[in-house]
């Protein structure tokens, strides 16, 4: 059982900066916002399942521009998660239908995020590729990147959870052949790399 | 060597591992090598995307749980039918399936009992008209009068019963709601058949004893005399034992 917390939306995104309080602070976002999001995705040839995925993307996406300082708070939050919701739903839209009045509709929408909100979420969408990507790697790199990451651990406090690395100056040498593999893959993916350039000259 | 030297650097930049000194210098490389600098954007897309990934599942979870906290049927109006949609539909398919076939299981459970069994698949026997001798004539008389109890009479004043007699005492137990009595006078006519080449009544034997242990509550016999019955497509009452429901009957064992 979990306490009900509420937010104003300045708590809500401090609450979203913190560790411990993020899980409660997501709660009060699906609480609070989830039928809204969920009736604008059925309401626009979507289902359940579409708008489960799709306010999913919008939250994580919304932690993320939070989290790099790119939630300017000139719109409320429920204002910004209908933006997202809007903007991911309709690029969903697009790739789902033909090319054809959905790409101006997608325009105008993408208008109604800031910059840098809007460029995060072009940012995701080769997030995913590269996350199919790591699901490539071996079970030891994918835990131990996801500790570096993800967790934040330390060196010194993965050392103590994983097995078999005795200091840390190994697990960095770990850490750096992993990464390298990575990174080998996303070359080696043209169209990744492609759209990589394209979203690095657009951000300017 | 220079590329393992770059990503190196890189990934102790990204981790902020570097003391001020290095970084102030990788800073400066960044500005003025564009390859580093694709480099290193390239890494750091990584390292956002592997964080990205974490948060993910760290919502997903509370997506589970805020979905099943709502504790309803999820419905789906799916335009564009993925694999994972197919999935569900399956899901919620089978779901209403075992919810519908459940009701059906409550409501047979609850209206099924030995009594009933037995009158859906009772026939009454009708005995061909008969030219024989004096005392058959008044004992088929009595039977076909319906007059059971005094076909009874009749039965138990001869001294000399044959497969006949026996089995028209049967019916007549079975429609005074005797079936203890019928029981017995079926298995004498087996008894009988079994010792000698004339024999009568067989396949009518091994239906009304099924239909007595129905009656009787003795399921397992019941069932012994069906498959009986079953096994052989030329029986005379196959299509009648093949119509009994053994669905009912092993809820009537559950229920003895």
């Amino acid at each position: 059982m979990h306490v009900e917390r509420s937010y104003s939306d300045a708590g809500l995104v401090n609450a979203l900066k913190e560790p411990v309080e993020m899980d409660a602070a997501i709660r009060f976002i699906y609480r609070e916002y989830y039928g809204m999001l969920e009736n604008y995705v059925l309401n626009n040839n979507g289902s359940r399942d579409d708008a489960a995925d799709v306010i999913q993307e919008t939250i994580v996406a919304f932690i993320e521009i939070v989290e790099q300082g790119k939630f300017r708070g000139d719109s409320s939050i429920k204002s910004f998660l209908f933006a997202i919701t809007r903007n991911l739903w309709l690029t969903e839209l697009r790739k789902k239908g033909s090319a054809d009045n959905r790409n101006k509709n997608f325009e105008k929408e993408k208008d109604m995020l800031d910059e840098g909100a809007a460029n995060h979420l072009i940012k995701r969408e080769y997030f995913l590729v590269i996350q199919q990507l790591f699901e490539k790697l071996g079970d030891k790199c994918r835990q131990l990147l996801m500790m570096v990451y993800y967790e934040n651990l330390s060196m010194s406090e993965i050392v103590d959870q994983m097995a078999g690395y005795q200091n840390e100056q190994v697990l960095r040498n770990k850490k750096y052949k992993c990464m390298k593999q990575l990174e080998q893959m996303m070359q080696d993916n043209e169209t990744l790399r492609i759209q990589f350039k394209n979203a690095l000259k657009n951000a300017g | 060597m220079q590329d393992n030297y770059f990503d190196e650097n890189i990934i102790q930049y990204i981790d902020n591992e570097m003391t001020e000194e290095e970084k102030l210098a990788f800073e400066k490389s960044l500005q003025q090598d564009a390859v580093l600098y694709e480099r290193y954007q390239f890494m750091l897309a990584a390292k956002q995307a592997i964080r990205s990934k974490g948060l993910k599942e760290r919502v997903n979870k509370i997506h589970e749980e805020y979905i099943q906290s709502l504790n309803r049927w999820p419905v789906t109006t799916t335009h564009f039918p993925s694999k994972h949609s197919f999935f569900k539909t399956f899901m919620r398919i089978a779901a209403v399936l075992i919810f519908v076939v459940a009701g059906y299981g409550i409501f047979e459970v609850s209206t099924t009992n030995s009594d009933s069994l037995y009158k859906s698949s009772f026939i009454n026997y009708q005995l061909n008209v008969s030219r024989g001798e004096d005392h058959a004539q008044q004992i088929d008389s009595l039977y076909n009068a319906e007059n059971y109890n005094a076909v009874i009479t009749t039965f138990n004043a001869k001294t000399e019963k044959d497969q006949k007699d026996y089995f028209l005492a049967a019916q007549s137990y079975l429609h005074l709601d005797r079936p203890g009595e019928a029981i017995f006078a079926l298995q004498q006519i087996e008894k009988m058949n079994a010792s000698t080449d004339q024999k009568s009544f067989v396949d009518e034997v091994d239906f009304y004893l099924a239909l007595a242990y129905i009656k009787t509550g003795r399921i397992n016999e019941a069932e012994m005399q069906l498959d009986k019955i079953t096994s052989n497509k030329q029986h005379l009452f196959y299509n009648n034992a093949k119509s009994i429901s053994r669905l009912k009957l092993k809820i009537l064992q559950l229920k003895n």
